[in-house]
C-alpha cells in the first residue's frame, strides 16, 4: 500500500511540474518582452524539481523560445550555488505621493539599500502617481524614479539618486539586474593604408540590486541584432578583434559595468534596430572566507583610543591572515593586509573581495575594495567607504553643522574563493535610430 | 600704384643679387606681395622670403627704408625671423642628406647605407631579406629619402617609434604628409563619427585627425604643438575656419631621444561618417627651440639648507634635500624676476656630483609656497647614497624661436 503511494508520488511530481511549466513555456512566445522574461524567472523559481521538464521543453522548442528555456535551466542549476534568492515581485499603487516617501516604501517592502540623502535638498520633489503591478524591485524603483524625475546612477556598487534629469532611455529588466542603453555611435575610420572601415557601437550600462552584486564582469555578448531592413548586424567571428578587457570590478568605473556593444553599421535608411539580444556574463560569489573586526569593548575608566583600537587587529580564516594596518576614518578608508600560507601576494590580489562597514548607530557604508600595494608576503587592500545614511529620518540634514567623521563599529571582509558564472540576458526591440 | 612704385624701388635696390635675374624678380615679386590686400598672400610671401634666408637681407633692409609703417613692420618681422632661423641653424644639426644609387639592391642593404648617413636610428630588421629595390637619391633629406625608398619598393612602409624609425613589410600607400629638411608631418588616420543618445534628437558630429610629427634626431624641439586650422568637406562647407580659434594639442616635454609625437586633433564639427572626401585639411605645427637660457648653479657642498642662487631672471632656492624611502628628493622654490618662457621640467635641472657625474630628475608640482614663488618637488631616483653632490644647475629658456610649419592637404580620399 505504502509502495503504491510512493510510486504515485514519484510519478505525480513531474506531472505537477509539467502543469506549471507548460503555461510558462507558452508565455515565452509572448510578443511582450516583460512577460517573456518574467516567465523565464518564474521557470527558474520552480527550482530543481522542474529542471527535467524545462530541459525536455528546451529540446522540443525552437529559436528564441529554446534559448529562453535553456537560460531558465541554467538559472536553476546556478541558483543553489550562490544562495541569492530570486526577487519577489511586488505591487505598489499611489496617487500624489512624495517621491521620497514612495522610495522609502519600496525600501521597506524589499529591503533594498537605498540612500535618500541626495533627494532631501532645498526643493521639494514633486508628488507622483504610480501604479505598479507584479514588478521586480528594480522595475518598481525605475517606475518611481521616472514618475518623480529622479536620476539613478550606480557608484561603487550602490545606487545614487539625484533630483531631476531622468532620461527615458531604452531599458531592460531581468531579475536583480537592469540594463539601459545610452548613446550610439556610427564611425568611419580612414587610415589611408587600407580601405576605410565603418563601425557601429551602442553604449550599454548594467545596474543591479546591491544584494546580488557581481564580483566580476565580462564583456556582454550579442547573440542577435537585426535592423528593420533585415540586415544582420552581428560582426562575423572572423572580423571580431580587440575583445574588450573585462572591466575590473575593483575599479571604481568598472563597478558601473559600462560597455559598448560592437555591431555592423545598420543599412543606410534603416529607422530601427528590430532586435538586440544577448547576455552579460557575470561572476557571483560562490564560496568566501569572511573575517569580522569590531571595536573591542572599552575598559572601564580607560582612555578612548578611537579607531586606533582597530589597528593591528589580526584575524585568521582558512589559509588567510588578515590584519588591519591603518584606519583613516576622516578619509573614509581602512587599510588591510592579507597574507596566505598557500598563495603569493599577486595571486591574492587577483581574488575578488567584498567588504561591509557598519558605522555607529547601525548604519551601513557604501564600500569598495581596491588593491593598494603588494609587499614581500602581503597584499595590501584599501577598503573605502561612505556612509549610506539609511537610518536617517526623512528630513533635510542640517548642512550648517559639519558632519563629524564616521565612527566605525565593524568591518566584514570577504575573500571570494570560488565564483559561480551566470549569464544575465538582455533584449531590446524596435530601438529607434533616426 | 603704390605697389608698382615699391617694386621699382626694390628692383633698383637688388644690386646684391645682380646676376641672378630670375631670383631678383622672385624677391621683388615676394616683396610686392608682402603689401598685398590678402592676408593669405602676405603670409605666403613672408614664409617664402624667410625661406630664402640671408641672401635677401640686403634687399629687405633697402626696401624697409622707403616703406610705409605697416610694410616696414612686416619687412622687419621677416628680417628678425631670418636672423632667428640663422641662430637656430647654429644650434640645430645640419639635416641629413642621403645619397644612394641602388640598382636592384636588397632593401636592407639600402637602409644600411641610409643609416650610415643619419644619426636617426632606423630599424629595418623586419624587412624580408630577399626584398630588392632600385632607387637613386642625390643629397635628399632623410624623410623624403625614406619615402622615396618605400615608394620605389612598393612593399614597405615607414612607422615611428618613440626614438627610432621602423620600416615594416606592408604594401606601400602614399600617406598625406609634408616633409621638410628636418621635419615630417603625416596624417595617419581620420575618424568621422555621428553620436546620438537614444530617444533624443541632438546629433554630435565629431572629427578627429591622428597626426604624427617627426623630427630628425638632434633637431628635438623644446615644445611642439599642433592645431587644426581648416577643414572643408566635399561640398565646400567650412567646418573649421581658418583664423578661428581652435585648441592646440601641446606636447609640453620632449624626452631626450624622442623623435616623434602623435597628436589627436579634434573638432566638434565634422562631415559625418558618410563623407567620402575631405576637400581641404590644414594643420599648423609649431616647434619651439630655446635660443637663450637663464641659468643658476646652487652650491650643495656642505649640505646646508636652505641653499640658493640667483640670476637676473630668477632666484632658486633648495629648502630641503633628503631621502624618502631611499630615494633622494628635494624641494625647490623659484622666484621669477621676469616672465620665463617655461616652467621647470626634468630637462631644466641637472644634479652633479663631485666627479662631474650627472643624475636625472623627475619634477612635480610642490606644496603651495609664498606669493610669486613657484614650488617644485624634485626626485632623483638613481642618485646613490654615499655620494657627495656638489651642484644643482637650473636653466630655463628666456628666448625661444617658434618655427611654424603649415600643412595643407587637399582632396583626401576617405573611401
Amino acid at each position: 500500500m505504502m509502495t503504491r503511494a510512493l510510486l504515485l508520488l514519484v510519478f505525480a511530481v513531474p506531472v505537477l511540474q509539467d502543469d506549471k511549466v507548460a503555461p510558462l513555456v507558452k508565455e515565452l512566445e509572448s510578443t511582450e518582452l516583460r512577460r517573456v522574461y518574467h516567465a523565464v524567472a518564474d521557470l527558474a523559481a520552480l527550482g530543481e524539481a522542474a529542471l527535467p521538464s524545462v530541459e525536455a521543453a528546451a529540446r522540443e522548442a525552437k529559436g528564441r523560445t529554446r534559448e529562453y528555456l535553456t537560460l531558465a535551466a541554467e538559472e536553476i542549476r546556478s541558483a543553489q550555488a550562490t544562495g541569492i534568492v530570486p526577487p519577489k515581485r511586488i505591487s505598489l499603487k499611489a496617487a500624489d505621493r512624495n517621491v521620497v516617501e514612495l522610495l522609502n516604501d519600496l525600501r521597506a517592502k524589499t529591503g533594498v539599500a537605498l540612500s535618500l540623502e541626495n533627494l532631501q535638498g532645498e526643493e521639494k520633489l514633486p508628488d507622483a502617481a504610480v501604479d505598479i503591478k507584479d514588478c521586480t524591485m528594480l522595475e518598481a524603483f525605475d517606475a518611481i524614479c521616472h514618475a518623480g524625475n529622479v536620476t539613478v546612477t550606480m557608484e561603487n556598487g550602490q545606487f545614487m539618486l539625484y533630483q531631476g534629469d531622468y532620461q527615458d532611455l531604452p531599458r531592460f529588466f531581468y531579475s536583480q539586474y537592469f540594463f539601459r542603453l545610452g548613446n550610439y555611435v556610427l564611425m568611419k575610420t580612414a587610415t589611408f593604408r587600407k580601405p576605410a572601415v565603418q563601425s557601429f557601437k551602442i553604449q550599454m550600462e548594467m545596474l543591479w540590486d546591491p544584494a546580488a552584486a557581481p564580483c566580476r564582469f565580462s564583456p556582454p555578448v550579442v547573440v542577435e541584432a537585426v535592423d528593420d531592413r533585415g540586415k544582420n548586424l552581428l560582426i562575423p567571428p572572423a572580423k571580431k578583434k580587440d575583445v574588450k578587457t573585462p572591466p575590473d570590478p575593483e575599479d571604481e568605473d568598472g563597478q558601473e559595468a559600462m560597455s559598448f556593444l560592437e555591431l555592423q553599421p545598420p543599412t543606410p535608411g534603416a529607422q530601427k534596430i528590430a532586435v538586440l539580444r544577448g547576455f552579460a556574463p557575470i561572476s557571483l560569489p560562490k564560496t568566501k572566507a569572511t573575517v569580522s573586526f569590531s571595536e573591542p569593548p572599552r575598559k572601564e575608566g580607560g582612555p578612548d583610543e578611537g579607531h586606533a583600537s582597530f589597528e593591528g587587529q589580526i584575524r585568521k580564516v582558512g589559509d588567510f591572515t588578515v590584519k588591519i594596518s591603518k584606519v583613516e576614518a576622516a578619509m573614509f578608508r581602512i587599510g588591510v593586509e592579507i597574507s596566505s600560507t598557500k598563495m603569493k601576494p599577486d595571486e591574492i590580489a587577483r581574488l575578488p573581495f567584498l567588504a561591509g562597514v557598519a558605522l555607529k548607530g547601525g548604519d551601513l557604508g557604501r564600500t569598495y575594495v581596491s588593491l593598494w600595494s603588494m609587499k614581500d608576503d602581503v597584499a595590501e587592500l584599501m577598503v573605502s567607504f561612505q556612509p549610506l545614511h539609511l537610518k536617517e529620518p526623512l528630513i533635510r540634514l542640517n548642512e550648517d553643522r559639519p558632519a563629524p567623521p564616521p565612527v566605525i563599529e565593524k568591518l566584514d571582509l570577504s575573500i571570494v574563493t570560488a565564483v559561480q558564472e551566470r549569464r544575465i540576458p538582455f533584449e531590446f526591440r524596435d530601438l529607434k535610430i533616426k | 600704384m603704390r605697389s608698382i612704385v615699391l617694386v621699382l624701388l626694390l628692383l633698383g635696390g637688388l644690386g646684391a643679387l645682380r646676376g641672378h635675374s630670375q631670383e631678383d624678380a622672385r624677391v621683388a615679386e615676394l616683396l610686392s606681395k608682402l603689401d598685398d590686400d590678402s592676408i593669405d598672400a602676405r603670409s605666403a610671401a613672408a614664409v617664402a622670403l624667410i625661406d630664402l634666408g640671408r641672401p635677401v637681407l640686403p634687399a629687405l633692409q633697402r626696401a624697409a627704408g622707403p616703406a610705409g609703417v605697416e610694410l616696414k613692420d612686416r619687412i622687419q618681422e621677416v628680417i628678425r625671423k631670418i636672423h632667428e632661423r640663422e641662430r637656430l641653424a647654429a644650434l640645430l644639426p645640419a639635416p641629413s642628406r642621403i645619397t644612394i644609387d641602388a640598382r636592384n639592391l636588397p632593401v636592407r642593404e639600402v637602409f644600411e647605407k641610409v643609416a650610415r648617413q643619419t644619426t636617426t636610428a632606423i630599424d629595418f630588421s623586419n624587412v624580408p631579406e630577399d626584398l630588392r629595390v632600385t632607387v637613386k637619391l642625390d643629397r635628399v633629406p632623410l624623410w623624403k629619402a625614406i619615402e622615396q625608398i618605400c615608394r620605389a619598393s612598393g612593399q614597405i612602409m615607414m612607422d615611428l617609434e618613440t626614438d627610432h624609425v621602423v620600416i615594416s613589410p606592408e604594401p606601400y600607400a602614399a600617406l598625406p604628409s609634408k616633409r621638410t629638411d628636418l621635419f615630417c608631418v603625416t596624417l595617419e588616420k581620420v575618424e568621422l563619427s555621428t553620436e546620438l543618445v537614444f530617444g533624443q534628437q541632438e546629433r554630435y558630429e565629431r572629427f578627429s585627425a591622428d597626426v604624427h610629427v617627426a623630427w630628425e634626431k638632434g633637431a628635438k624641439p623644446f615644445h611642439v604643438s599642433a592645431r587644426l586650422t581648416e577643414l572643408v568637406d566635399e561640398h565646400g562647407n567650412e567646418l573649421v575656419i581658418a583664423g578661428e580659434d581652435s585648441e592646440a594639442a601641446v606636447l609640453s616635454t620632449v624626452a631626450p631621444d624622442q623623435i616623434y609625437r602623435d597628436f589627436l586633433l579634434e573638432s566638434t564639427r565634422g562631415p559625418g561618417p558618410s563623407a567620402t572626401k575631405l576637400s581641404r585639411l590644414k594643420i599648423e605645427v609649431e616647434f619651439e627651440f630655446p635660443l637663450k637660457y637663464a641659468e643658476v648653479r646652487i652650491d650643495l657642498t656642505g649640505g646646508k639648507f636652505p641653499a640658493g642662487a640667483g640670476c637676473p631672471e630668477f632666484d632658486a632656492k633648495i629648502t630641503r634635500m633628503d631621502r624618502i624611502e631611499g630615494a633622494l628628493s628635494a624641494s625647490l622654490v623659484i622666484v621669477p624676476h621676469a616672465v620665463l618662457e617655461d616652467e621647470i621640467t626634468s630637462e631644466s635641472v641637472v644634479l652633479r656630483d663631485k666627479n662631474g657625474k650627472e643624475y636625472p630628475v623627475s619634477v612635480n608640482e610642490g606644496s603651495p609656497a609664498g606669493e610669486n614663488e613657484t614650488p617644485y618637488q624634485l626626485n632623483f631616483p638613481t642618485a646613490p647614497e654615499n655620494v657627495e653632490f656638489t651642484t644643482l644647475i637650473i636653466k630655463v629658456p628666456t628666448e625661444v624661436h617658434r618655427e611654424r610649419l603649415e600643412v595643407e592637404l587637399k582632396d583626401l580620399d576617405l573611401r
